[in-house]
């Protein structure tokens, strides 16, 4: 066997391959040495060969411009275009794959061309589900109950009281306590159903959890596969498990947490479902804080942006409606009724494209009457503050945005009159509205009017703000840059720019990003092939920042959007890259549209 | 140009043996990649397996060879012709490439051929690159310090072929190296190996 086997059979998309079609491409396999300066693709040949770069870099040119560069790991010259040349940079080795080997395999193996076909349609986001399909008919199988389990037992001995265990289940908010022995090993346990029984027939709260503890207990140990648990929950009727290390205990799994892994989006559910019962602040502040972690996991499982986003748009607008109620109806007891108003929000919230809850961004309109609502926001983004979503830094809040129909008609006025950069900025703040509470009425009324009051000059220098932030240059190379904004380089110059075209072309209450651009291509202002590439890029850099930040909340640390470019999946920093370009062509496209080329 | 370095038919060539004493020791692997200037035709690759007239167990241990597929194989007068032909005109390339020619002159000459060909040790290759640019040689130069010098990929060792094709490897840099040096016929390369071998004996480096 040859080493080249070996080596590729680690670097994807070469894993998706059988061992009899890597045996193919190893048994044709040339590997050649490029100086540097060497034409490896000369122009207007079609190459007898896909290459994949051993080591070294090779730029591809166009028209004598560099148009893209490939190292180490990376293929090219799969398809072919007369006008590219690809040129080595430095000295570089190439595997070179005869054609139609490498074609041949694509016809048979579905994932591999898929692969490929992905990546040249730019459904960037079905790259990694080619490479997880595995995971996902393996789960069951493979998870451990040890993996399912989210808390520290909570134990007590069998000679506690009743009162005490219960008290203990009700601080650390469980449904079940186990009874252990000095030595921590499950002796009995205790559950609602228990709770029961001690009711009916209990005399004292100072009776011992012994009496009434459902004993021998189930226990399995942590490295049992989560298959084998299910059965044992449905074979025994019960519904808890307890889970030991070593004969100690080491948590309970109940038969929601099974079922979440069956249908990942249960638990979302089950949390929705919680905070529908919710009736004071503390109910919803611990109904939130769980909820981010069931996302982390969802985004762990591969859940994508779009579908996550939809999903969680209506339980964080059922929240934040949830707090609003309840503060409007403690603030009106004691202050009287409130007049009219629509509790607007602002940025991705607005977008309908929040996943993990970063900070607040509201406002209000009101009708004209709006002493006592100022008092009221002020209330409502504490509250807000006080259940998980923190006070915005740059202040893009209702307590300091609370302003009457009119007065936000004169402020939109004065900043597209006023083009300074103070007011470019708060346009693009400012520019995404949606309600979420309240009369609608309001929200119609300042709508009309931005979409009456924006001049072509306004969109001029709102398309030049939007294009001033380039993707990484030299992002050919990916590596010649260690650090990316995810979100200043990649996703603020998509939303920004579709926003302008939603602005311009009178649909700016459609607020979502990928919809805008449905809209775009639907109505012939982008063709249809950007349209899709951008729709396609965009959840791709949702994914992964997404990705980063579960990463991030798992590990316990604070999530930002730079991402490391040694750190990253080879994969990914492909994908990326093919990201960029698009986002790039956008520009380009944005600044023709406004012919903004030279500067404004 | 006479002699160009791109045109050159090379041979990366490994054996596996049962010793190191070419009187009493026998091949059991052979592992050959053909390279024509600097491109490697990996999928031309030779590897034959052969039966030793005499088993030495200690040497099956170390090369993980399975003594029952060796009974199988062939011995070296069934596979000699056939080695006459890959060897043919190439210039067999080696790490430590005179032991190996050694134990194949020997072979072929009891089946009455006579080997002549001219040969690139990869160690006496890489002197010369560190001369010529002016670099300092590796520390050690085993096989895995100069893979690692140039990044390439040693997961799978210990078999002829592979060994071969890494050596191949190894080849294609340095020969890269001196190309763009301006070295580009073979015999200004062996004029180099030589010169270098020369100067070795009044300086230490």
């Amino acid at each position: 066997m040859l080493p080249p086997k070996e080596f590729l059979r680690k670097i994807k998309p070469f894993s998706l391959l059988r061992d009899e079609e890597l045996e193919k491409i190893v048994g044709k396999l040339e590997v050649e040495a490029f100086e540097e300066g060497e034409e490896i693709i000369k122009g207007g040949k079609s190459g007898d060969y896909v290459y994949f770069v051993y080591s070294g870099v090779v730029g591809i040119y166009e028209n004598g411009k560099l148009v893209d560069r490939f190292s180490r790991g990376e293929i090219f010259g799969l398809t072919h275009n007369p006008q590219r040349v690809a040129v080595a940079e430095e000295d570089t080795i190439c595997y070179l794959i005869k054609k139609d080997v490498f074609t041949e395999i694509m016809e048979k193996n579905k994932l591999f061309s898929d692969f490929f076909k992905s990546f040249e349609e730019k459904r960037f986001s079905r790259i990694p589900d080619l490479f997880r399909e595995e995971e996902i008919t393996d789960r069951l199988f493979l998870t451990r109950v040890g993996d399912l389990i989210t808390k520290k037992p909570v134990v007590c001995s069998p000679y506690t009281s009743i009162r005490d265990a219960a008290v203990k289940m009700e601080l650390n908010n469980v449904g079940s306590i186990v009874v252990v022995d000095d030595n921590l090993r499950p002796l009995g346990i205790l559950t609602s159903k228990d709770f029961r029984t001690f009711i009916i027939y209990g005399k004292s709260h100072e009776e011992k959890v012994s009496a009434y503890m459902t004993s021998p207990v189930v226990a399995v140990d942590h490295s049992t596969p989560v298959f084998e648990a299910h059965l044992e929950l449905l074979k025994r009727g019960i519904n808890h498990l307890v889970v030991t290390d070593d004969g100690k205990v080491k948590g309970v799994i109940t038969a929601n947490d099974i079922l979440t892994l069956f249908e990942p989006t249960t638990s979302l559910i089950v949390l929705y479902r919680r905070l529908k019962k919710a009736n004071n602040l503390e109910e919803i502040k611990i109904t939130f804080k769980n909820l981010s972690k069931s996302i982390s996991a969802l985004v762990t499982r591969g859940m994508h942006f779009y579908d996550l986003s939809n999903l969680l748009t209506e339980i964080y607008d059922y929240m934040v409606v949830k707090v609003i109620e309840l503060e409007r109806e403690k603030f009106e007891s004691e202050k009287g009724k409130l007049p009219d108003f629509a509790w607007i929000h602002m940025g991705s919230s607005a977008r309908k494209e929040q996943v993990m809850a970063t900070d607040q961004d509201n406002a209000i309109i009101h009708e004209g009457d709006g002493e006592e609502l100022l008092l009221f926001a002020e209330k409502v983004n504490t509250a807000l503050d006080y259940i998980g979503i923190p006070k915005c830094k740059g202040g893009y809040m209702a307590m300091n945005w609370c302003k009457s129909v009119e007065e936000w008609k004169n402020v939109f006025s004065e900043w597209f009159e006023k083009l300074t950069p103070e007011n470019i900025r708060l346009l693009s703040v400012f520019l995404d509205l949606r309600v979420i509470y309240g009369n609608e009425k309001l929200y119609r009324e300042l709508i009309e009017h931005i979409k009456l009051e924006h001049t072509p000059q306004s969109l001029r220098f709102l398309a030049h703000d939007a294009t001033m932030t380039e993707p990484p240059l030299g992002l050919f190379g990916l590596r010649m840059k260690s650090k990316i904004d995810l979100k200043m380089n990649g996703i603020y110059p998509i939303v920004n720019g579709t926003r302008i075209l939603a602005l311009e072309n009178g649909f700016l209450e459609i607020t979502n990003t990928r919809e805008r651009l449905e809209k775009l291509r639907s109505s012939g202002i982008m063709d249809a092939e950007l349209a899709e590439s951008l729709k396609e890029t965009y959840e791709f850099l949702q994914d992964l920042r997404l990705k980063m930040q579960a990463k991030e909340i798992v590990e316990g640390k604070k999530a930002d959007n730079i991402i490391k470019v040694s750190e990253m999946d080879r994969l990914d920093a492909f994908v990326l890259k093919e990201g960029f370009k698009v986002i790039k062509r956008f520009q380009n496209f944005l600044k023709g549209h406004y012919g903004i080329e030279r500067g404004l | 140009m006479e002699g160009n370095l791109r045109k050159i038919q090379f041979l990366s060539v490994d054996l596996e043996t049962t010793g190191l004493n070419q009187k009493k020791d026998e091949i059991i692997a052979i592992g050959a990649v053909p390279i024509v200037g600097t491109r490697i035709m990996a999928g031309e690759s030779y590897y034959r397996l052969l039966r030793p007239e005499k088993f030495k167990f200690e040497s099956m241990k170390f090369h993980g060879l399975d003594p029952a597929r060796l009974k199988t194989a062939n011995n070296f007068s069934e596979i000699a012709e056939e080695v006459v032909e890959l060897l043919r005109g190439k210039v067999l390339v080696g790490y430590a490439v005179e032991i190996d020619y050694g134990f194949l002159k020997r072979a072929l000459k009891k089946e009455g051929y006579k080997l002549e060909n001219r040969r690139i040790d990869v160690i006496d290759f890489e002197r010369a690159v560190c001369y010529i640019l002016g670099e300092r040689p590796v520390e050690k130069m085993s096989l895995d310090s100069l893979a690692k010098k140039y990044k390439i990929d040693v997961s799978y060792r210990h078999n002829a072929l592979a060994d071969a094709f890494i050596t191949a490897q190894i080849f294609q840099f340095q020969l890269l190296k001196i190309l763009k040096y301006g070295i580009k016929t073979i015999n200004m390369l062996f004029d180099l190996l030589k010169r270098v071998e020369r100067d070795r004996h009044y300086h230490i480096f």
